[in-house]
């Protein structure tokens, strides 16, 4: 996979005291990748233009990307180590595409701050995040989406798997300025909870000025369902085996969202290294 | 395995007493039609058996080949061949059939079983189910008919070959035609090596099968073990004859209108389940 920090036609990238800014002038079939770098990086999807992009590495930088008339961002995240807090803003502009398959493996803890604002009619933001929070991590997803005109629509459906002692949050907010008729707001959130001594919070909201939206909300905390434990093991799957199975079904909604099967084949060979 | 012996086996579940001293022994060769009416214990007699941790063993034993099978796990009692086709197979989101199956089949082998072999047998077992393929490919139960559940069901036992198997009202909710599959499908695992406990409510799954012995569950307690015989008598009287000739008063489900934990949904549910009979 290509680097979007190499040299490239399509690609114009410029340096100033505020960081890179990087403007994609035309659409790429293939992936690109955007590596740790240490700066605060602008991305800018001219009209009308479609990339695809991974991020497997957290940065303390800002990350700011804006999605011009028409365009799409198909954004996958293969999050394997993470240390610091991310913060991301993500403008949608009018008819522009943001899709998000996040996938969150790492062991350690991290605190993850989105904020995507839905500007033009249109504007679409679908973000399917799976974290798996294992032995002391604590992790935050702080995923917020903000409707500020008419017909914009967000979707989030947070997969959450919690093991050991570690704990897990979904918070942030969906908001529905005044005027943004006909806005489409979603949020689902699901924990599952393996141990004792773990710590589950599926708690965004949403947050609604105007009257003529749909909108919905769905929130759920549980443990493995005994049943289906008890379904596998009698099949003669091992407890452990059994767990990871279901875990591995509990998080894969996220699958249809990572644009690569490479990807894909990663995200669920990882599921299973990780339980 | 060669005998299954459960020994004044008594079962509580939340504290709720069901099974109340079965004493049932099954040998390989056998196949029994276990008979009773609905709630006094059948299905929480195969699920203990299988071990679900739903059930507390208060009293009994049961030994397979003389091993305690309450201190083995689930998967162990699997891999000895034990295997339950559930009255209510469980829907679980996320995992593909095919997958499940082939985990499971290696469960029972000592070295994985080759792609080759393990599309050659899902092909045949699913064939003898009239499952398509393509259901293979779909998360294990999910948005199945209910006689999709139960020819799954079926198909799982033809792929593990067990030698113990528990079939849990396998007959309902099945068409004409898959009946007639199921009960080609034990037929043609019925043999010297294996035991077959089944429950059912119905004859005509039993003059499919051709039980060796049949035996009544009354009150969490077996009440009567004999012949074939048994099948026909309670499919035309029922079981009220069992009552007068052994003195024994049958409980019928019980509907506690004084609960108010339970609410208008649960009594409703209880009042169908009351109609049924
Ligand atoms: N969790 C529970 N709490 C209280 N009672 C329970 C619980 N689970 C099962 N029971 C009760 O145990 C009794 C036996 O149930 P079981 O399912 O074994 O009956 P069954 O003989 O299989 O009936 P059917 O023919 O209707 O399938 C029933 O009265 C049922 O309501
Ligand atoms: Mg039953």
């Amino acid at each position: 996979m290509k680097s979007i920090l190499d040299e490239n036609i399509s690609l114009k990238h410029e340096k100033d005291e505020n960081g890179i800014k990087i403007t994609v002038l035309s659409s790429f079939d293939e992936p690109l990748f955007l590596p740790l770098i240490n700066e605060d990086i602008t991305l800018i999807l001219n009209p009308h233009v479609s990339l695809k992009l991974l991020e497997k590495e957290i940065s303390s930088n800002q990350r700011k990307y804006i999605l011009k008339e028409g365009a799409t961002l198909k954004h996958n995240f293969l999050i394997l180590n993470a240390e610091h807090e991310e913060n991301r803003e993500i403008e949608i502009e009018k008819n522009a595409t943001w899709e998000v398959g996040y996938g969150d493996f790492s062991y350690s803890s991290y605190h993850s701050i989105m904020h995507c604002y839905l500007k033009g009619e249109g504007a679409m933001g679908s973000f399917h995040l799976a974290s798996l929070a294992r032995n002391d991590a604590k992790k935050i997803f702080d995923i917020n989406f903000t409707h500020e005109v008419s017909l914009t629509e967000s979707i989030m459906e947070n997969y959450g798997v919690i093991r050991d002692e570690a704990s897990l949050s979904f918070i942030g907010i969906g908001h529905i300025k005044r005027g943004a008729k006909k806005a489409k707001a979603k949020q689902a959130t699901k924990i599952m909870v393996f141990d004792k001594k773990c710590n589950a919070s599926a708690s965004p909201i949403l947050k609604i000025d105007e009257n003529d939206v749909l909108a919905s909300h769905a929130a759920a905390e549980g443990r493995i369902n005994e049943e289906h434990l008890f379904y596998l093991m009698s099949r003669g799957l091992k407890e452990e085996e059994a767990k990871k199975i279901i875990t591995l079904g509990y998080l894969n909604p996220i699958l249809p969202f990572m644009f690569d099967d490479e990807i894909k084949k990663e995200v669920e060979s990882i599921i299973l290294e990780r339980m | 395995m060669k005998t299954l012996t459960i020994n004044n086996l008594h079962v509580a579940v939340e504290g709720k007493e069901i099974l109340k001293g079965v004493n049932l022994t099954l040998h390989a060769g056998e196949s029994i039609a276990l008979l009773g009416p609905n709630g006094h214990g059948k299905s929480t007699l195969l699920s203990v058996i299988m071990g679900h941790p739903k059930y507390q063993i208060t009293e009994g034993t049961i030994l397979l080949d003389g091993e305690n099978v309450s201190k083995m796990k689930v998967d162990e009692r699997s891999k000895k061949g034990l295997f339950l086709a559930m009255q209510y197979p469980s829907e679980v989101p996320g995992v593909v059939n095919i997958d499940f199956l082939k985990a499971a089949m290696n469960a029972h082998r000592d070295t994985p079983i080759k792609l080759f072999e393990f599309y050659k047998e899902m092909e045949n077992a699913s064939k003898k189910m009239s499952i398509p393929m393509d259901m293979a490919t779909r998360y294990l139960n999910e948005g199945f008919s209910g006689g999709e559940k139960k020819r799954n069901e079926i198909l799982q036992m033809l792929l593990l070959k067990p030698s113990l198997a528990m079939l849990d009202e396998i007959d309902s909710g099945l068409d004409v035609d898959a009946l007639g599959m199921v009960s080609e499908a034990i037929k043609e695992m019925q043999d010297e090596s294996r035991a077959f406990l089944v429950v059912s409510h119905y004859a005509r799954l039993y003059h499919l099968i051709h039980p060796t012995r049949a035996v009544v569950m009354i009150n969490g307690k077996i009440v009567l073990d004999g012949d074939p015989s048994l099948i026909e008598r309670i499919d035309h009287e029922g079981y009220e004859w069992i009552q007068e000739e052994l003195g024994i008063q049958i409980k019928k489900d019980e509907v506690n209108m004084n609960s108010t934990s339970i609410g208008t949904c649960a009594i409703k549910e209880s009042l169908n389940k009351e109609g049924k009979k």
